[in-house]
């Protein structure tokens, strides 16, 4: 406490200087007076000490939420931490959504349209869900679960498309509850670490639409509607990649 | 380059934790989050490169967040002071004493401290960049600053006597 009133560089001077704050000339006075007065000095490495602890306090608090992975795995817990997850995915997929390609869809009146609108919004924060999670999901095991919850909204002859003729591996995937009911979405790979993903959720009213294709920002989605089904396939690659992508992965689904 | 939404998704995690010093509460902190990524989102075109995108998304947050604020002060309190405030204080028991001991004092700090410290000694704004996204003169982010890290080991050293004062 002496050293609060008898030192002539105050408080304000020392904690600027821990930050970085002073100019070259205060910082050189600061540092000779740290060398001779011990109580200025420890104070000094007080604060630095203090601001490590709380670095490490409130490290756990920035990743609490969708950084964890999505994993499949995390299906069995509660739904309501699922639901809470599932909002801050949205957030980041509102991203792509909220201002590039927002304007054609919810002015629709047309129900065609309206359920592709909706289903582009899924399937994109799905996407997006999942390349902001960290997550690499264990596929192995889930491959069935993830073929059974595909049968489940594509009908029973439905298998998991196979996109290794592209060059894409499966490596993961999830089943969904969305509004619409269930849904799948599906993540493949390519060597080069690009990501494309296949949505399948179920298609309300039957509709019936061609394929459509969507760009916004750097994001592309592919998708129809067909018969109960919708599908999208979503990725950073060109269109005409994606179409092909989309084309052999809907073979998989039409038997 | 790296897309408005990589960059947006990037800071996530830290604009997660600011959110949580700002609203001391989980469910709460993840409502101010999305609405902080919707504004920034439909305010993309007043973000000019090469400004500063880490600053100018904070300082989204905490408009957002201190208009709440006000706008709650002027409705009756329907939640009890008990139930909301839990704290950011996470798994304390996992930490390291003197990690835990100072989550504990910060956590009795005044809100403005708290979100100093965290701008500052945690995300590593500079003092020029915490005023701009706290609207307040530089000069009264560096006394302050200065008042929150005494404040914080006076905390800690009560902390300290009362500990030594139990052994005995």
């Amino acid at each position: 406490m002496k050293d609060r009133q008898a030192s002539p560089i105050g408080l304000e001077e020392l904690s600027a200087y821990v930050d970085g704050e002073l100019d070259s000339g205060r910082r050189a006075v600061v540092e000779r007076h740290l060398s001779n007065h011990g109580e200025a000095a420890g104070r000094v490495s007080a604060y630095r000490r203090q601001d490590d602890y709380l670095r490490q306090a409130l490290a756990p608090l920035a990743d609490e939420g969708v950084t964890e992975p999505l994993a499949i795995a995390q299906q069995r817990r509660a739904r309501d931490d699922r639901a809470s997850r599932w909002r801050m995915a949205a957030a980041a997929a509102l991203l792509l959504l909220v201002v590039g390609a927002g304007s054609w869809w919810y002015q629709t009146e047309r129900a065609g349209e309206r359920r592709m609108a909706e289903l582009v919004h899924e399937a994109v924060t799905a996407h997006v869900a999942y390349l902001s999670s960290s997550g690499a999901v264990n596929l192995r095991s889930e491959r069935s679960k993830l073929a059974e919850a595909l049968r489940q909204v594509a009908g029973a002859r439905a298998v998991l498309p196979d996109l290794t003729p592209l060059g894409y591996e499966l490596t993961g995937g999830m089943p969904l509850d969305e509004a619409a009911g269930p849904a799948v979405l599906l993540v493949y790979r390519n060597r080069s670490g690009e990501v494309v993903t296949c949505y399948f959720g179920r298609n309300g009213p039957k509709e019936e639409t061609p394929y459509a294709i969507k760009e916004s920002h750097g994001i592309n989605v592919v998708s129809r509607l067909e018969g109960g089904l919708g599908y999208a396939v979503t990725g950073s690659v060109t269109s005409d990649e994606l179409m092909k992508i989309a084309e052999l992965g809907y073979r998989a689904i039409s038997g | 380059m790296t897309s408005f939404e990589e960059r947006l998704i990037a800071e996530l995690p830290a604009l997660r934790r600011y959110g949580r010093v700002l609203c001391r509460e989980r469910e709460a902190a993840e409502d101010l989050l999305q609405d902080c990524v919707e504004r920034a989102l439909r305010r993309r075109h007043l973000w000019r490169r090469p400004g500063n995108f880490r600053a100018w998304l904070f300082r989204i947050m905490h408009n957002i967040h201190a208009n709440d604020v006000r706008w709650r002060a002027r409705r009756p309190r329907s939640v009890a002071l008990e139930e909301g405030h839990t704290g950011a204080a996470a798994p304390v028991q996992e930490l390291r004493a003197e990690v835990g001991q100072t989550l504990a004092a910060f956590e009795q700090l005044g809100d403005d401290q708290r979100q100093l410290l965290v701008l500052i000694a945690v995300e590593g704004f500079s003092y020029r960049e915490a005023a701009r996204i706290l609207a307040l003169p530089e000069g009264t982010v560096m006394s302050r600053m200065a008042r929150a890290r005494e404040r914080l080991l006076d905390i800690r050293d009560g902390q300290a006597r009362d500990r030594v004062r139990r052994i005995k």
